[in-house]
């Protein structure tokens, strides 16, 4: 069979399907490519176990009847390289041959049977899915994702999960140091209460994949989450722990309320990491009568800096608390005003957007003896 | 740092026999042995009185061997708790000579005499005043290495002032190849019997010959160490006190030799159990974590070693046993291939210090913390068999055995 298109064109796809290739696997079969080629129209998969995606997009294909292939994993080297822009591609189902012609330059490449590799069906949502537009679940994840704990050894932290209570969806990660929180209401979720744990690295991915355009729905499939968009079908894995209760640590009483710039923290607090710590990242904060003090010291030297508070309730107040943990969340948070409740030397500090109860941003101040 | 330097190395002579014989005059002239409970298999000599010395008793002898040699030998049980006394008295006897005292081991002390000459004369004056000193208030036999760094002064003691009349001897930059250089390779600091074989096929016989050795050949060959080695053979030494000292604080750990060799997991797990416990207890101590946790086990043949080292690191800083014997255990596992093992050690290296500490949410991590340190109290007030793991009570455990012990020995 012969494909026949834009060098630009299959490159999309390509570039698509390549996030769900292994980085390093000990199945063979999983470093190439699946293609499967209609009459009208070609498809494109991937899969590293943890997350698969699959793209399809109409053409014309010169073929007799359905054809199946891997491609092996240089294809998509070859394909970038190409000289021109028209490509020409044919490939004998029979004995796994493919010939790539663009320009006077010639490959011949050898793929594999099919019958190996793990093929993920695209499944239609049993239930009514939720919908999102691109732009805001590339928002939700934006604001999640950062706090995704890296350390193996205890998995259910390396997610994001995804809670739905009530036609109300939290979205919630924690490194176990920082906790951030989202809540957005649901409307159309026809899978009633759950919990869904999504692999931090499936979501970087995913969001690489989202356009601001695009439709979303969502929905989940056996152990799976699905995400369906454009011509894309992407899954994802689930982690199948249990995830602590939230609830419980989210501080009840308030100690002292500060409402503060965020730029104005932002650029102090950047000043303060450049004399932290290496090791602790402490920065120190105190809370004055009207204003707030914030300074750092290690043995490059120390720094300190006073700026002035929108507004102020509760005590006066000093905490340690590490800077990266406080600059991170800033950065996510789209208001001009932050609030920062502080509930004591040992309980966590809220950060939140001003007059944005959605959103919650918990960090565990660092302990002095 | 300049060359002016004047360190001491003041080495008590027989230093356990001494100290019985100062106790009890009436082992006077004869000779003491103090060594190990032979029936425990650690029945080695620990120190051989002078008298005990001349009928060819060393240090680390079997008690066996020791008594073919001489059959009327006074045989001593060690008291650990006492040599540690008289070695703290004379510590407080050397800081009446300089502020700058470094216990180097229990009979080994460091004397940086540097600026010291208007206050006790020349060295080798202050030197004899020491030995006076030592030996009016301790009744033990000091001997004195003088140098410009703790090389020279090591050498000039082990090599020179342990085997003259006087117990004196002074090495500077300029005597050192005079004296040290004809000495055979393996009196050099740092060539033990392995590197001395090791040498010797080299050609290297004496340590005139090690210093003639071109540098980057005993780098390319053993790094770092054969570097140092082949300054140690000039008589060069960077090190300070400060910086011996602050060596000594980048890790804490903990090993022992067990009375037998442990064949069975389960045995080597009680016992790294107590292991890790008290590396855990001393870096709480000291009020710091680990970042990383190192093991070791060693067959009981020094000479054609079996076993392994290993270490791996910490996910956070840590000095809970809870949480760093696991990690332990899961090195024993990976590492160990089943040869019987005589020795084992644990060790937690890139310390950091507690008093600066991030909770974390989810985690029962601060009442384990409180547990860990409520043990400690209880064990500090009522001895360390007051509360102890259950499976210190199984065959492997030694935690008993070792209770009244101080290094291994009777206290």
């Amino acid at each position: 069979m012969l494909i026949k298109d834009k060098k630009e064109n299959i490159c999309n796809h390509l570039d698509i399907v390549e996030k769900a290739l292994p980085s390093k696997t000990t199945m063979h079969v999983l470093n190439h490519i699946f293609l499967e080629i209609k009459p009208e129209e070609i498809t494109f998969l991937t899969t590293n176990l943890e997350m698969g995606i699959k793209t399809t997009y109409g053409k014309e294909v010169e073929v007799e009847e359905d054809g199946k292939v891997l491609l092996p994993p240089r294809f998509i080297d070859v394909i970038k390289s190409l000289p021109q822009e028209e490509v020409s591609i044919d490939i004998n189902i029979e004995n796994k041959k493919i010939e790539i012609e663009s320009g006077s330059s010639k490959f011949n490449l050898t793929g594999m049977g099919t019958e190996e590799y793990p093929v993920f069906f695209e499944k239609e949502p049993e239930e009514d899915p939720v919908l999102f537009t691109g732009s805001e679940l590339k928002d939700i994840i934006r604001k999640t994702i950062f706090a995704v704990s890296k350390d193996e050894s205890r998995p259910v932290f390396t997610g994001v999960l995804f809670s739905i209570e009530n036609n109300t969806l939290s979205v919630i990660s924690s490194d176990t140091y920082r906790l951030v929180m989202q809540e957005k209401p649901l409307s159309g979720w026809g899978y009633g209460d759950g919990s869904y744990i999504i692999p931090g690295k499936s979501l970087r991915e995913l969001y690489k994949l989202l356009k601001d355009d695009s439709r979303v729905a969502v929905f989940p499939q056996d152990n799976q989450l699905a995400f369906s968009f454009d011509n894309i079908y992407f899954y994802s894995r689930l982690i199948d722990e249990k995830y602590p209760e939230v609830k419980g640590v989210i501080p009840q009483k308030s100690v002292t309320r500060c409402l503060v710039n965020k730029e104005i923290l932002e650029n102090t607090l950047n000043r303060a990491s450049l004399l932290v710590d290496h090791s602790t990242q402490a920065a120190n904060i105190v809370v004055n009568e009207e204003n707030m003090e914030i300074k750092a010291s290690s043995n490059i030297g120390i720094m300190e800096e006073q700026l002035s508070l929108n507004s102020k309730e509760g005590e006066e107040l000093e905490i340690y608390v590490n800077v990266r943990f406080i600059l991170e969340v800033l950065r996510v948070i789209d208001k001009e005003n932050i609030l920062i409740v502080f509930s004591g030397k040992e309980a966590p500090c809220i950060i939140k957007p001003e007059e944005d109860e959605s959103f919650l941003y918990l960090v565990l101040p660092i302990k002095i003896e | 740092m300049s060359a002016s330097r004047v360190i001491f190395l003041a080495d008590m002579e027989s230093f356990y026999a001494s100290v019985e014989i100062a106790r009890d005059s009436s082992l006077r002239g004869k000779p003491v042995v103090v060594c190990g409970d032979p029936r425990q298999r650690r029945g080695i000599v620990l120190a051989a009185s002078r008298e005990a010395k001349l009928y060819g008793i060393k240090t680390g002898m079997l008690v066996g061997k020791c008594l073919q040699l001489c059959p009327d030998a006074v045989l001593i049980n060690p008291h650990m708790q006492r040599y540690l006394d008289v070695s703290v008295r004379v510590t407080s006897l050397l800081e009446e000579y300089t502020d700058r005292v470094f216990p180097y081991s229990i009979d080994e002390q460091f004397l940086d005499m540097t600026g010291c000459s208007g206050l006790w004369g020349t060295p080798r004056e202050a030197a004899r005043r020491i030995i006076n000193c030592v030996r009016e208030d301790t009744g033990i036999n000091c001997r004195i290495g003088i140098g410009e760094n703790f090389l020279q002064a090591k050498m000039a003691c082990d090599c020179f002032a342990k085997k003259n009349r006087e117990g004196v001897f002074e090495l500077d930059s300029s005597s050192y190849c005079r004296y040290v250089w004809p000495l055979p390779v393996k009196e050099l600091f740092g060539v033990g019997s392995r590197m001395e074989h090791h040498l010797l096929r080299m050609g290297i016989r004496t340590i005139e010959h090690l210093a003639a050795t071109p540098r980057e050949r005993l780098k390319k060959r053993w790094g770092i160490n054969g570097e140092i080695l082949w300054l140690n053979a000039r008589g060069i030494d960077y090190s300070t006190m400060e910086g011996a000292v602050e060596e000594r604080r980048k890790g804490v750990g903990h090993s022992l030799t067990l009375p037998r060799d442990y064949c069975n997991q389960k045995e080597l797990e009680v016992v790294l159990r107590e292991v890790t416990e008290e590396v855990c207890r001393r870096a709480r101590s000291l009020g710091t974590q680990g970042k990383t946790v190192s093991l070791y086990c060693r067959g009981a043949d020094f000479d054609y070693p079996t076993g392994f080292s290993r270490q791996v690191k910490l996910p956070a800083p840590s000095a809970l046993t809870m949480e760093v014997f696991p990690r332990v255990l899961h090195l024993l596992k990976r590492h160990w291939d089943g040869t019987p093992v005589r020795a084992v050690g644990v060790s937690l290296s890139g310390l950091v210090k507690e008093h600066m500490r991030q909770p974390v949410f989810f985690s029962d991590r601060e009442r384990k913390l409180a547990l860990s340190r409520a043990m400690d109290e209880v064990r500090e007030r009522f001895g360390t068999t007051s509360l102890f793991w259950f499976s210190s009570l199984t065959p492997g455990g030694q935690l008993f055995e070792r209770a009244n012990k101080i290094g291994g020995h009777e206290a």
